[in-house]
């Protein structure tokens, strides 16, 4: 045998070893790609793969904690609107008495209660102790009350955007504007009494006939007048704007309710005027849902013992009846956003999962080792190098030299 | 001479020759594994005719013959030098395939640092997590510094290997002039030949080389078309290098005549095109750290920080250098400010700008790509703004790099977790804010916020309020459902328009800092009524939208990018590097298996076959008995005749 014989024969048999070393370490490590010199391809394929893996994972991270303070906000609304149900039960019992024993001054314990709950439950925090309704100053509780009992917004209404899925961002912050920011009277107008009336008479804002004139009315600053005078045993009323007369007419007390039709509004006149008598209709504005209630349980606490009283009570009680109904829209409506978050991340969270295991499987395919494979190219290779040590062992012994005696 | 003298003396000079032959097998055998060494043969040759008829026996002393063939020879030497420097080449290429994928994962380690920034967004409040940021920060610094130390130390071991590699190399060439000068003296030696061989085939390991040989067997070797060897003797290799990162140069001989070495021109080659790649690669890698800071420092600066300011830089890399040519004679002095560091060309290469009469004309190096910028005092070139002091002559030049050691020297400013720009600057709020931070909202209208971006342009018809006034508090109001003013907390009005609705306002970003020339925009939907407000408070410091945003850089689409995004363009770099790493690496299996070929070509025609020997050696036994037996015979025969005398 020539000397190349054994050299070449050493570099087959590292050749062979290396190749059986690369085929352990892939059954080690179940990976057949460790490095883009490897293969550039399949390795940046997995690694844009794992960072993706990565990228859902953070965001499933997000889902759980915006869905954490999502769920404290709307169970909160949730039962807000609880309270808001009991408290348009007093204002409707108290408005429909009918015997005189009423306990008023219960029910306004109660609605000053129903009062402290909302504050209680405005000023809630989520599982990480973060106030759910302070926008982005999370820090900050939103809802103080000061020495004469009004209660102020301290938070903001900033935007907090969170990725919960690749492409899709949502606002993960909720504020306290669902408190504070709802219309009063009926979104449109709010009615007032005039503090002399001597009559019966109740003006209730209850609908829309022109939604233009109404929400120019509503976003102006012109309030109207309604002033009742009686001539030749005829009632009758005008109503003013800025001085201006924008109506007027006969009033019919004897059906014991009338309506009237202001700035594309309508208005239910009830009980008897005197003459004499003016309500006030003001544009709605905001107002929170805790001057709501204390308005509520200030007019509770001293209904008055005249029919006028009475009557200057029930105003006030009927005219929150519809910032109740504002609210309870409000609440519905806060509720239903977040429901829609809720469930954007319920849906983005299968999504997310099933992106990811894709990804995985993926990444598997690109870069992990065929386990069955790789095992059974061991089994080739071992075998292999065992033959090429084999031959060259017999091979080597092939001398003329050994049988020179 | 006749007769039995005759046939004795005829007979000795075949025990000569076959002694000769067995002298012959017995070096043959003895020099099987000797580089170099080519078979020996005996050739015997018969004395000449004498007139008597038979023949006067075999030339003494036999001739022997060297299996010399110098073109298998030669294409051992050119496949020794193609594989040493794949070899060079593939290692250095495997080294930074390392660096980028092997420990200290850039692209892991980032990808991390983002996710967790999104998921911080959730969490704006969560100390744990800004803090887990800042970790992942500071292991995306070490990933880098690891990447650029490895490579880095590459340099050193390239750049020692080829001193050894060059002293090697000489002490080989003084060897080859040595024997050609013994050549002289005794022409076409055996053994010289052999050692000859022996000498270049171990020279063909450190460079590339062409061999001619002359009659007396003396070779003349050159390289790339420098001579190493000539009749004179030898041109010994030196090698310089400016600086530990500069390409070294080899030379030849007194006159520094360079070397052109390519990387299949042995090792030095591999090792030369090892360590281009390496600087390459660095390039690469600087580039990418520095765009990756440009882009995280920028959109820190777009949001607000733990204590309420607006973002500083949160990675720090070394200042852009400028190198003014040794040979400039004007008095131009550069000073060279980033401004969009994505935008620096993605080979890390930098700019060379020479002044000419048309202005500054801006080069990049490799790529050749040329940019006029004319001769005003501040230039502006991708990615850069460059301020020209003094007055420049024609033919003056200058070398920028805009990120040097930036993979190596990169660092965090502070790890304070405070220092992340977690939140968006302004928080919008309807209504008026009264100095004890209660919301007093008396608007008749709807406006509210939707939504808000960071733009290079704001939208259409959005409120601009200029970058002087960031960081402000601002109050917006209707003075119409069509009209609105922006004033600050003094009274000061700093914008107004029509009010278009569907868009929102945009408040530049002040012009100092890294996110200058960019708009947040808050977009507003809803109907304003007239006297309504809207307030814009600096802070909502639990806002996570700047982590969003600072989170969505990883994959948002980047056309300046070269992989479309920054993911893309470490993946392009690691992508390049694995490739040429994995061609490197064929390259050499490739030529180690030519090698093997042409080695088993040289053997199959110089190499010695023991079994071959064996055989020859019982041939010049027996003929060797045979002689002897004919010298006995013809004694019997002398001694028959005098017996019988």
């Amino acid at each position: 045998m020539e000397s190349t014989f054994y050299t070449n024969s050493a570099a087959a048999f590292t050749t062979q070893e290396t190749q059986l070393q690369q085929l352990q370490s892939e059954l080690a490590s179940g990976k057949a790609v460790n490095s883009a010199g490897a293969d550039a391809t399949a390795y940046i394929g997995a690694a844009q793969d794992n960072s993706q893996i990565q990228q859902l994972a953070a965001e499933q991270n997000s889902q759980t904690n915006i869905q954490a303070t999502l769920q404290a906000g709307t169970s909160t609304l949730g039962q807000a609107t609880t309270l808001l149900d009991q408290l348009q039960s007093i204002a409707l019992q108290a408005i429909n008495a009918t015997t005189s024993g009423l306990n008023y001054q219960a029910l306004s314990e109660q609605a000053g209660q129903i009062g402290q709950q909302l504050l209680a439950f405005a000023n809630s925090q989520d599982p990480q102790g973060n106030f759910v309704f302070s926008g982005t100053a999370k820090g900050t509780e939103p809802f103080s009350q000061n020495s004469s009992g009004s209660v102020s917004y301290n938070g903001n209404e900033g935007v907090s955007s969170v990725e919960i899925s690749p492409g899709v961002t949502v606002n993960s912050a909720l504020n306290g504007a669902v408190f504070m920011d709802g219309p009063s009277g009926n979104g449109f107008a709010s009615v007032s009494a005039g503090t002399t009336n001597t009559g019966t008479a109740t003006l209730v804002a209850t609908g829309v006939s022109n939604q233009a004139t109404a929400g120019a009315f509503q976003t102006g600053n012109l309030a109207i007048t309604v002033s009742f005078s009686s001539s030749g045993g005829t009632e009758s009323y005008v109503a003013t704007q800025g001085g201006i007369k924008i109506g007027g007419g006969p009033v019919t007390t004897s059906t014991n309710s009338a309506m009237l039709n202001l700035d594309g509004i309508q208005f239910k006149l009830s009980g008897a005027p005197n003459a004499g008598d003016t309500f006030v209709i003001a544009p709605s504005r905001p107002q929170s849902i805790f001057s709501l209630v204390s308005g509520i349980q200030s007019a509770l606490s001293s209904p008055g013992s005249t029919s006028a009283q009475m009557a200057q009570t029930r105003q006030t009680l009927e005219n929150a009846l519809g910032g109740i109904v504002q609210y309870q829209s409000r609440f519905s409506g806060a509720s239903a956003k977040a429901g829609v978050i809720l469930k954007s991340i319920t849906q983005s969270g299968a999504a997310d999962t099933t992106l990811s295991t894709a990804d995985q499987t993926n990444a598997a395919a690109l870069v992990g080792a065929n386990i069955p494979q790789t095992l059974t190219q061991i089994e080739q290779q071992t075998a292999a190098l065992q033959d090429s040590l084999k031959a060259f062992s017999s091979v080597q012994q092939l001398s003329l030299f050994s049988f020179i005696a | 001479m006749s007769g039995l003298t005759g046939a004795m003396f005829t007979a000795l000079s075949g025990l000569d020759a076959f002694s000769k032959g067995t002298e012959t097998v017995s070096n043959n055998v003895a020099n099987q594994a000797t580089s170099g060494y080519a078979v020996e043969t005996l050739a015997p040759q018969t004395v000449g005719n004498s007139s008597s008829g038979a023949g006067s026996g075999v030339l003494d002393p036999a001739a022997v013959r060297r299996a010399a063939d110098g073109f298998a020879a030669a294409r051992v030497y050119a496949a020794t030098a193609t594989s040493q420097g794949a070899q060079g080449l593939a290692s250095a290429l495997s080294t930074i395939d390392q660096a980028f994928t092997g420990n200290g994962n850039i692209h892991s380690t980032a990808s991390t640092f983002f996710a967790d920034l999104s998921t911080l967004a959730s969490e704006p409040t969560n100390a744990a997590q800004a803090s887990t940021v800042i970790a992942d920060a500071q292991t995306l610094v070490s990933a880098f510094q690891s990447a650029a130390g490895s490579l880095n130390t590459q340099f050193a071991t390239i750049s020692n290997s080829l001193q050894q590699q060059v002293a090697d190399a000489n002490k080989l060439l003084g060897q080859v002039a040595a024997i050609n000068k013994s050549l002289q003296a005794s022409p076409n030696s055996n053994t010289l030949l052999d050692q000859q061989q022996a000498t270049l085939t171990a020279l063909a390991k450190y460079v590339s080389i062409s061999t001619v040989p002359l009659s007396n067997g003396a070779v003349e070797v050159t390289t790339g078309g420098t001579v190493l060897v000539d009749q004179s003797g030898a041109q010994l290799l030196s090698i310089t290098q400016s600086t530990p990162s500069s390409r070294p140069v080899v030379t030849a001989g007194a006159d520094k005549v360079p070397v052109n070495l390519g990387n299949t021109s042995g090792s030095l080659g591999g090792s030369l095109a090892g360590f281009t790649a390496t600087s390459n690669a660095l390039a690469s890698l600087n580039w990418f750290a520095g765009a990756l800071t440009g882009l995280v420092n920028q959109a820190q600066a777009e949001g607000l920080n733990g204590s309420g300011k607006q973002g500083a830089p949160l990675f720090l890399i070394p200042a852009p250098t400028v190198t003014p040519s040794p040979t400039n004679t004007g008095s131009a002095t550069l000073g060279v400010t980033i401004t969009n560091a994505p935008q620096l060309p993605p080979n890390g290469q930098g700019y060379t700008l020479t002044f000419g009469p048309g202005g500054w004309t801006a080069t990049t190096p490799n790529t050749n790509q040329t940019y006029s910028l004319g001769a005003g005092p501040t230039l502006t070139l991708n990615g850069m703004s460059i301020a020209v002091t003094g007055t420049p002559k024609p033919g003056d030049g200058f070398q920028i790099n805009p990120t040097p050691g930036a993979a190596a020297g990169l660092a965090l400013t502070s790890t304070n977790p405070a220092v992340l720009a977690v939140a968006d600057p302004y928080a919008v709020t309807s209504g008026t804010i009264s100095p004890s931070g209660a919301v007093i909202n008396n608007n008749a209208g709807t406006v509210t916020e939707t939504s808000d971006t960071v733009l290079a342009n704001p939208t259409a018809g959005a409120a601009v309020v200029p970058g002087s006034y960031f960081g402000q508090s601002l109050v917006m109001t209707f003075t119409s459902p069509s009209a609105y003013k922006i004033t600050t907390a003094g009274g000061a009005t700093v914008s107004s328009g029509t009010w278009s609705g569907g868009t929102g306002v945009a408040i530049a970003y002040p012009s100092g800092s890294k996110a200058a020339g960019e708009y947040w925009q808050v977009n507003l939907s809803g109907t304003p009524a007239a006297g309504d407000v809207v307030s814009l408070t600096p802070g909502g410091l639990n806002s996570g939208s700047n982590a969003s945003r600072m989170a969505q850089l990883w994959d948002a689409s980047n056309a300046a990018l070269p992989g479309g995004s920054l993911q893309g363009s470490i993946l392009s770099i690691i992508g390049f590097n694995g490739a040429q790493s994995a061609a490197a690496k064929t390259m050499h299996s490739n030529s180690a298996n030519n090698l093997q070929t042409a080695q088993n070509s040289l053997a199959a025609i110089a190499g010695v076959n023991p079994d071959q020997q064996a055989t020859l050696l019982l041939q010049y036994q027996q003929a060797y008995a045979a002689a002897a037996k004919v010298i006995a015979t013809a004694a019997t025969m002398f001694n028959s005749l005098l017996q019988a005398v």
